[in-house]
């Protein structure tokens, strides 16, 4: 699929609810414009773009060389963020910033299970400690309450 | 020589050993959160609010403003270093920033941002000290119609920030003000694209935006391509930059210094604006602007410097009105309440000292910023050089601490993996990402100023825009800018080919 | 997007393994949280952190201030409405995110019945501002200028659907004025652009307003308040006036509905003993805060009657807060 042209057909796509919704906003009048102006006047210029791209001949594209793809780990990296992201709460910062370094450290990265772990429990006490502690920025505890007097 | 009297008067204040301890202080501070990504000015100050009630009045503020430009100078060595902006007025040293570090090039590319920043927050401190309360008071005449057009003709400006695809930059610059008008919007109170999530109903966050955009869409990247290896990080040799850099950032730093300096008194002027504008405008004028944002200095020195300078600028209306033009201000504004110093015209009448102390520890401060930065900058960049299959696990544990930190919501964190996804995605296609991000800043401040100033022409006529000095002057210049390319063709077209074909007899 | 209540199952297990039971007598047992829907440094904010810092004292635990802001300060009223009533989690209330909001956008709680407040700390004032220079002289020249060319005064008010977007409307419905709204972000800018001539009056509260007063920039005009304010000294209120308005931002304590009695009354004495704490009074008095207590009952009462007044003008057909 030629890169350009698929960049006019999602303009295109996105473009076209964009500028059904600004119309519902209202589009107002001169002296006060209402909220669907703008999105409107953008979802325009974007229908006009994407066609462009759409329709002009696509000149020089380059080959796509796919050969040295990791698909595997970018899979693996990519669930550990969602995993991150769906367990920070109830977890707590610790524990799911050491097991995503874990992750990465280990399956994407191919260190030592040895390395990993050690890495992954410093790097996340550290930074607990630096952000939490000393900077008190708010991070969740979770499970693994500080130790009292901190 | 009154001023010159104070001055020193200020500087006997500042440089007594506990304000010269907070100096120091302030700057490193400031330093380490702005390489930090995510952690910025304005938490930390807040976090250190209680402690600043115990001190000396001028000690606190000292602390509190070298945290603030110290987070510039550290902003930009994570930008240009691992491509994540340390700092929000760091996103735009990202494009060029880490370019140049790719190439190698990360030792000029540090040392002019950090020569940059001193100039800029000097100059910007000499304009403070000379011309405050003047300023201030044309500061204030910016109202709608003025910051619209000074929006308008920044964004003629960066019309030209489009790489290799014409049409394709502009159509980036597009979804970046389509995603910029997501949230309620600010006029009438219309919820726009917010998929009935409160969340979006602040519109899509700067720092989630950056951070997926160019730094987790970068490390996924290597991970899908692992071609960079080592490559990411280029140990600085040498951070003099040549002959040429000096060359070529001389102008960026001086137009660098005097159009942060400008942004940052006017209210709602942040230092990112600041950097933003300035890098539409180096590109403008550049002579060489297909070179933007293939790792150019010129990129680099011109943004670095405004920030530092709207720092600074800040501290006019603040000190000489008492009105903060952001979140940092009003935080050292809230603290100056505390010590019971109500900033305002009074401000150098009632508490010079105050006033001048500060001043001066500002000179010293830029003085201790430039040494941690260039001399002590190992420190700091050894926080970032580790091999890459460590650093790479730390930087996604950065992006999401950061992401997650600004305001505890882990909606941000969804957002920056999205945008990590987008930015993945535009990376391995070869797209460029600079004209989203500029449009996505600019483009609902253009939309709010246009609608406030046509609600207060009152009758909706765009030659309102014509009637106020200051709009008219913008507003012409942005049309020369726009007309020129116009001329620069019709002469082409037109008048040369008449010339040759009259030539040859 | 991802929440708690996404993953109760987790949760429910892990609060089984190893938690711990809200019990009176040793509460509190780990800090105290009090969420701030607003950026830091504002009065809201400041608030919080004077009356937490002394708190801390006679609870025996660190009592720390978060910010979660967004959305008009729904973001954090969401959070602390979906957190655990243990006593562990409160909300600085009263508010727009309380008494405006709800009547601009629907919201998934209801911030007047949802809530359990303890007790109100400080009102903010409600003010209207005009040039030192302004041709009108008194809020009435004010209001009949606003009542002879509806629609030709411009206001400056600090973002819309708020609690000074509301003061203008409630104002505008009581007097018969009709003025043009123009939204700004936050009270500085609102004044910035009053200093600057680009609206005719602005709304903002007597403490944001308070250096350009000094200064001899702007005057006030009158306040939406029951009785005059020690920083606005002679500005009248709108009631002394013959109008029917009166809106305070009130700034209090809230926690979320369910806390167990014996929990809250100790928080509510705690607190209490920090508002009369000498040091704590002298933060406020240092920010120009205006402290005003008001206990549990009466800060749920003047809550209600806000909303209800606000609601009345802004959505007139709007079913009351039961």
């Amino acid at each position: 699929m030629k890169v350009e042209r698929c960049l006019g057909i999602i303009a295109v796509v996105v473009a076209t609810p964009v500028a059904l919704a600004a119309w519902r906003f209202g589009v107002g009048t001169p002296r006060s414009p209402g909220a669907g102006f703008w999105p409107l006047t953008i979802a325009c210029v974007m229908l006009v773009l994407g066609s462009i791209l759409v329709l002009r001949p696509n000149p020089d594209e380059r080959p796509e060389g796919d050969s040295d793809s990791r698909w595997a780990k970018f899979g693996i990296s990519l669930a550990s963020l969602v995993f991150y992201i769906a367990l920070l709460e109830a977890l707590g910062y610790l524990l799911t910033t050491g097991l995503m370094l874990l992750v990465q450290l280990r399956l994407v990265e191919n260190r030592s299970w040895r390395s990993s772990i050690l890495i992954a429990a410093l790097a996340s006490v550290i930074s607990l400690v630096v952000f939490k502690v000393l900077l008190k920025v708010s991070l969740p505890l979770g499970l693994i309450p500080l130790p009292p007097g901190w | 020589m009154e001023t010159l009297n104070l001055l020193l008067q200020g500087f006997a204040l500042a440089l007594t050993p506990a304000n010269l301890i907070a100096v120091f202080i302030g700057a490193f501070i400031g330093t380490v959160i702005g390489v930090l990504p995510g952690l910025g000015p304005t938490a930390t100050i807040a976090l250190l609010l209680p402690i600043t009630i115990g001190m000396e009045m001028v000690t606190a503020l000292i602390v509190m403003a070298g945290i603030y430009y110290g987070a510039m100078y550290g902003g930009s060595i994570t930008s240009i270093l691992v491509n994540i902006p340390g700092e929000a007025a760091s996103v735009v040293t990202c494009i060029d920033g880490y370019k140049m570090a790719r190439k190698g090039r990360a030792g000029p590319a540090l040392g002019m941002s950090a020569i940059g920043s001193f100039i800029g927050g000097t100059v910007s401190v000499v304009a403070v000290m000379l011309i405050s309360p003047f300023l201030a008071e044309t500061a204030l005449k910016f109202g709608a119609p003025e910051m619209f057009a000074l929006l308008f003709f920044a964004f003629v400006c960066i019309g030209g920030l489009t790489g290799k695809s014409r049409v394709q930059g502009l159509l980036m610059a597009c979804f970046g003000l389509l995603l910029g008008t997501v949230g309620t919007d600010e006029i009438q109170g219309v919820d726009r694209f917010i998929f009935g999530t409160l969340y979006l109903q602040d519109g899509v966050g700067l720092i989630p935006l950056a951070m997926g955009l160019f730094g987790l869409g970068e490390v996924l990247y290597n991970i899908e391509k692992r071609q960079s290896v080592g490559e990411v990080l280029s140990t600085p040799k040498g951070l003099m930059p040549t002959l040429k850099d000096w060359k070529d950032s001389a102008w960026p730093i001086i137009r660098g210094s005097f159009l942060g300096f400008g942004i940052g008194i006017i209210p709602g002027g942040m230092p990112a604006i600041a950097s933003l504008m300035s890098y539409a405008v180096e590109k403008k004028v550049s002579k060489h602007p297909e070179e933007f944002g293939e790792g150019t200095i010129e990129g680099v020195a011109g943004p670095e410097t405004a920030n530092n300078a709207a720092t600074a600028g800040g501290f006019v209306p603040l000190l000489t009105l008492g009105i903060p033009t952001n979140s940092v201000l009003a935080l050292i504004l809230a603290s100056m309440m505390m010590h019971g110093v109500t900033p305002g015209p009074l401000m150098l009448i009632k508490w010079a000292d105050v006033f001048w102390g500060v001043i001066a520890s500002m000179y010293i401060g830029n003085i201790v910023c430039l040494i941690l930065n260039l001399p002590l900058i190992g420190l700091f960049v050894r926080m970032l050089k580790v091999p890459y299959s460590i650093l790479s696990p730390l930087i996604i544990m950065f992006i999401l601490l950061g992401s997650y930190a600004v305001a505890g919501n882990v909606s941000d964190l969804v957002a920056t993996l999205v945008f990590g996804l987008i930015g993945y995605l535009m990376k391995r296609f070869d797209i460029e990402s600079a004209p989203l991000i500029l449009a996505f800043v600019l483009g609902p401040m253009l939309e709010n100023n246009l609608s406030k100033a046509l609600l207060m022409s009152r009758t909706g006529d765009p030659l309102f825009f014509f009637s106020r000095p200051i709009s008219a002057t913008l507003i012409s210049l942005a049309f020369v800018v726009l007309a020129f390319p116009l001329l620069q063709w019709a002469w082409r077209a037109l008048v040369r080919p008449g010339v040759a074909a009259i030539k040859p007899r | 997007m991802f929440k708690r209540s996404g993953l109760p199952v987790v949760v429910a297990c892990f609060a089984l393994f190893c938690g711990f039971p809200a019990n009176a007598q040793e509460f509190p047992s780990k800090p105290i949280e009090i969420i701030v829907g607003f950026a830091p440094g504002g009065g809201t904010d400041m608030a919080a952190r004077s009356i937490a810092d002394v708190a801390s004292k006679y609870l025996g635990q660190p009592v720390v201030v978060t910010n979660k802001p967004g959305a008009t300060g729904i973001i954090g009223a969401q959070y602390v409405y979906n957190a655990k009533p243990d006593g562990y989690t409160l909300l600085v209330a009263g508010g727009s995110e309380t008494v405006a909001v709800p009547h601009y956008k629907k919201l998934a709680f209801d911030p007047i019945n949802d809530f359990d407040p303890l007790m109100r700390i400080m009102v903010e004032r409600v003010g209207f501002y005009v040039l030192a220079d302004s041709p009108w002289k008194s809020m009435n020249d004010l209001i009949a200028e606003g009542k002879k060319n509806p629609g030709k005064l411009t206001s400056g008010i600090s973002g819309i659907g708020g609690l000074h977007h509301a003061t203008v409307q409630v104002t505008e419905k009581k007097t018969g004025m009709a003025v043009t709204l123009i939204p700004y972000k936050g009270g500085a800018e609102t004044l910035a652009a009053l200093a600057g001539g680009h609206v005719n009056f602005a709304i903002a509260s007597p403490n944001e307003a308070y250096a350009l007063v000094q200064a001899g920039r702007v005057r006030c005009l009158a306040l939406s308040a029951l009785e005059r304010s020690p920083t606005e000294p002679n500005a009248p209120t709108l009631k002394e006036l013959g109008y029917d308005v009166y809106i305070d931002n009130q700034k209090g304590l809230v926690l979320p509905k369910g806390v167990p009695p014996a929990i809250k009354q100790k928080l509510a004495d705690a607190f209490k003993k920090a508002y009369d704490d000498p040091q704590f009074k002298a933060t406020a008095e240092k920010l120009k805060l205006e402290i005003s207590y008001l206990n549990s009952e009466d800060f749920h009462k003047a809550l209600k009657a806000m909303y209800e007044q606000i609601g009345e003008s802004v959505k007139p057909d709007a079913p009351k807060a039961p």
